[in-house]
């Protein structure tokens, strides 16, 4: 068994060594400005599975040097998804945003939620996961000791670590909770198309409704079939063709 | 009796003194109606004034008194103070042509007599163009240099009443920047001559322009509006005072009333412009001054810049001082504050920021902005300064090894690009469902949380335990004979062989009784013995062992043997592990 999850362990550690060497690979592409070979090397890591801020962010940078605002825009809009508060996917977003044709109005918003949207998205989904299973652990290791009426079970540290826990746990969920429901709530497409007509209906021949350009990020409201209902800052709504957006994914 | 005649003279003085101070005016205003002269004999004063007065009328020689007087008065309050005015009002009708005169009428009160003035007007018959009102836009010049203030007005001569009027908007504004004035709201007439004859006038609107480039410059035509009372009122002061207050039939007509193009010649500038010049026309003046002459390095300088005077403001340019190189200009702020009455007009301050970065002598440059003065018909170079400042070494520059402030600059910046790519590959994670939402996340979790189920349900059961201690000792039986083996063990090392031989006894007995449920009291070992191989629980071998062990022990404790005693522990504990396998199905 032991040489099993060895062999296992050593297997995987080659594939990561592998992995690292692709990302090196796209790397040093992107710096000899061989931008159609970082973006097959980093594509190609992406279809193995892998993920991350790193890989991501520079698919953008490489997209962008393309002169593809859409997907550039894209690919940082999936960086920010691991980072939402990353300096340099910020900064490359709001270069994009100076760059794209269409002008919407964000929603005014108060700076009380910029606030609490930092203190939401302050820790991975996955720590968050994982602080929460280490509390609720504390609590009831700590109960359980209480309730097994042993000859400690009435020390004051049992009742401590239970409400600790407790409290922990709870803040902890509260916080998964809001970010698992923001995040299926608010989810995104970028415009990937130079130009595309948004219509009334999920249908070819249904009625024009406006045109949006790359690099616009829009609400998703509903999708059927390969079709997006997005919408747009000021309420308006309307069905993107297949390949016109892409919707932003983890 | 003295301080009586006292008071009563000085009220009288008082009194006297009051009628002399108070302000009265006894004036005539004329106007023209059509063919007709309203003559209005009006008595202003800051008191109320008897109802009886009448003044004396002249004899209106030349004219037909066809109504009046028709007396009327009103009070007004302005800041506070009352002023009352009572007015005597005559229609007259003109009996021949020509020069007419009206004579002063005369008012005597309080001792004193107040005459009004004489008035003389000019009567040709009824008007030449056959209209009651002309409609007319007025260029303050017609030949304006680019940039110079032209103000149009838009004014009304009447020999009628009117109850309303709108002027509408001028619709073409190419080759000149159109400012409105401020509004007219209630128009002032008085007395001018057009075409030849006396004519009532208002002003009712006036917009300033500025020419933008030179040439003929055509402004068109704009309608007016006007409303015409059918049934005119006799009491007012003003031909305007209607406006809101109209005849309550509401009988009144309107009438549309278009003025002529007008034509500008707009001049180019003269040449021999001053170096500099960027367009500034207008009448200006230029202040400025730094708050301080003297500061420290890293302290700050406000340079204070007004420009005011007549032109459009909003053209004039910042004007910032070249600076020596321990000086570094940070913010310039400004404020224009635009005066629109009867003209454009107004201030223009600046605030600028310097901060001294070096001691010693510095210098702020002259401020310099050349203009063309249109009513002086040349250009003019308004000026300021320059400025000597003293600047003392700083705090931070005393302090030996801090480095001296520098010459710092705003940064430049040539454009923006994207940020450079991340080189992180420790970094890379397999893409994989979030941990909340993996199988073992949530089979730990649920784990957990029933695990304080289950050490509740174990808790209870060993409290019900714990309260049966028949059951525990049954339970706890084979642990405490070891216990006391070990014990028995140990006083024999020790050289208490009285204690160790009892606790040796006790081991195996009490191991016995406690799994028996027997009372310890009177119990043989050699009968448990026994019973337990009647029972068929124990085989032969371990009884018979069980029975010689308990005889040597005997012989050992009361006869004093020592033969083999040493033993005895050891076998003992060999016994109880025998005994333990018979009766808990343990293992030997």
């Amino acid at each position: 068994m032991r040489t099993f999850f060895t062999g296992i362990l050593l297997l995987l550690s080659v594939f990561r060594a592998i992995a690292a060497e692709d990302f090196e690979a796209g790397n040093q592409a992107y710096s000899a400005g061989d931008y159609d070979g970082a973006i097959a090397a980093w594509e190609g890591l992406v279809d193995e599975g892998y993920a991350g801020l790193e890989l991501y962010y520079n698919l953008g940078n490489a997209r962008f040097r393309q002169g593809e605002l859409g997907e550039a825009v894209w690919w940082w809009k999936r960086a920010a998804l691991h980072a939402p508060f990353d300096r340099d996917v910020r900064k490359n977003l709001e270069i994009a945003a100076g760059l794209q044709e269409d002008r919407l109005e964000p929603a005014p918003r108060l700076a009380l939620w910029d606030a609490l949207d930092r203190l939401l998205w302050s820790l991975p989904p996955n720590m968050l996961a994982l602080g929460l299973l280490l509390a609720v652990a504390l609590a009831s290791l700590c109960l359980s000791l209480r309730l097994a009426r042993l000859s400690f079970s009435s020390r004051p540290i049992l009742l401590a670590g239970t409400w600790t826990g407790a409290s922990l746990g709870l803040l902890l969920l509260l916080l998964l909770a809001l970010q698992v429901r923001v995040r299926e709530q608010n989810r995104e497409a970028v415009i990937v198309a130079p130009q595309v007509t948004l219509l009334g209906a999920p249908l070819v021949d249904a009625e024009a409704l406006f045109d949006l350009h790359e690099g616009t990020t829009l609400a998703v409201d509903r999708r059927s079939g390969e079709w997006l209902s997005l919408r747009l800052p000021d309420g308006r709504e309307g069905w993107c063709p297949p390949g016109g957006a892409k919707v932003v994914e983890p | 009796m003295r301080d009586r005649v006292f008071i009563s003279l000085l009220l009288m003085v008082l009194l006297f003194a009051g009628q002399a101070l108070a302000a009265v005016e006894f004036q005539l205003e004329l106007q023209r109606q059509g063919s007709h002269f309203e003559a209005r004999f009006v008595l202003s004063s800051d008191e109320r004034l008897p109802q009886n007065l009448r003044p004396d009328f002249p004899d209106f020689k030349g004219f037909r008194v066809l109504s009046g007087p028709a007396t009327g008065s009103s009070l007004s309050i302005d800041n506070g103070r009352a002023s009352y005015e009572y007015s005597w009002t005559f229609l007259l009708a003109p009996q021949s042509r020509g020069r007419l005169r009206i004579d002063s009428a005369s008012l005597k009160y309080g001792g004193r007599t107040y005459r009004s003035q004489a008035r003389t007007v000019e009567y040709k018959g009824p008007s030449a163009s056959g209209q009651d009102l002309h409609f007319v836009a007025e260029l303050s010049t017609d030949r304006p240099v680019v940039g110079e203030m032209v103000l149009l007005r838009f004014k009304i001569y009447y020999n009628t009443r009117i109850s309303g009027y709108d002027v509408g908007p001028l619709t073409s504004s190419s080759g000149f920047l159109a400012e409105p004035l401020q509004e007219i709201s209630n128009p002032r007439g008085s007395t001018e001559r057009y075409l030849g004859e006396d004519w009532n006038v208002a002003v009712l609107k006036e917009i300033a322009l500025f020419p933008t480039r030179e040439g003929e410059l055509r402004l068109p035509s704009v309608t007016g509006t006007f409303r015409l009372p059918d049934n005119s009122r006799r009491q007012r002061r003003s031909l305007f005072d209607d406006f809101f207050s109209n005849d309550p039939f509401n009988r009144s007509r309107q009438l549309q009333l278009a003025t002529e193009e007008q034509v500008l010649q707009v001049q180019p500038l003269p040449s021999g412009a001053p170096e500099g010049f960027s367009g500034v026309v207008g009448r200006y003046e230029l202040q400025a001054s730094p708050d301080k002459l003297e500061l420290k390095a890293g302290e700050a300088i406000t340079l204070q810049v007004l420009l005011k005077g007549e032109g459009n403001l909003d053209l004039l340019p910042l004007l910032e001082p070249q600076l020596s190189d321990g000086l570094e200009l940070y913010d310039t702020q400004q404020e224009t504050e635009i005066n629109r009455r009867g003209k454009i007009a107004g201030r223009r301050s600046q605030q600028t920021l310097i901060v001294a970065r070096e001691s010693g002598r510095q210098q702020i440059g002259a401020l310099r902005l050349p203009v063309f003065d249109p009513q002086a018909d040349q250009y003019r170079i308004l000026q300021a300064g320059p400025w000597e400042i003293k600047v003392l070494p700083g705090e931070a520059s005393a302090v030996e090894g801090l480095a001296p402030i520098g010459r710092a600059r705003g940064v430049t910046s040539y454009g923006e690009d994207i940020r450079h790519i991340l080189d992180a590959p420790e970094q890379l994670e397999a893409l994989r469902a979030p941990l909340h939402r993996s199988l073992p996340w949530r089979a730990s979790l649920a784990g957990l949380v029933l695990l304080p189920a289950l050490a509740h349900v174990a808790g209870r059961r060993r409290q019900a335990h714990e309260a049966d201690p028949q059951a525990r000792r049954y339970r706890e039986a084979g642990k405490l004979a070891k216990r006391r083996l070990q014990a028995a063990q140990k006083a024999l090392a020790g050289g208490q062989r009285e204690e160790g031989l009892r606790l040796l006894d006790e081991a195996l007995l009490g191991y016995l009784a406690d799994r028996l449920g027997r009372e310890r009291g009177g119990l043989i070992l050699a009968e448990v013995t026994r019973e337990l191989q009647g029972q068929g629980q124990l085989e032969s071998a371990l009884a018979e062992e069980l029975l010689d062990f308990s005889k040597r022990l005997d012989l050992a404790r009361f006869a004093g043997s020592a033969d083999g005693s040493e033993q005895l522990p050891e076998q003992a504990l060999g016994l109880l592990g025998q005994l333990r396998a018979a009766l808990e199905g343990r293992k030997a």
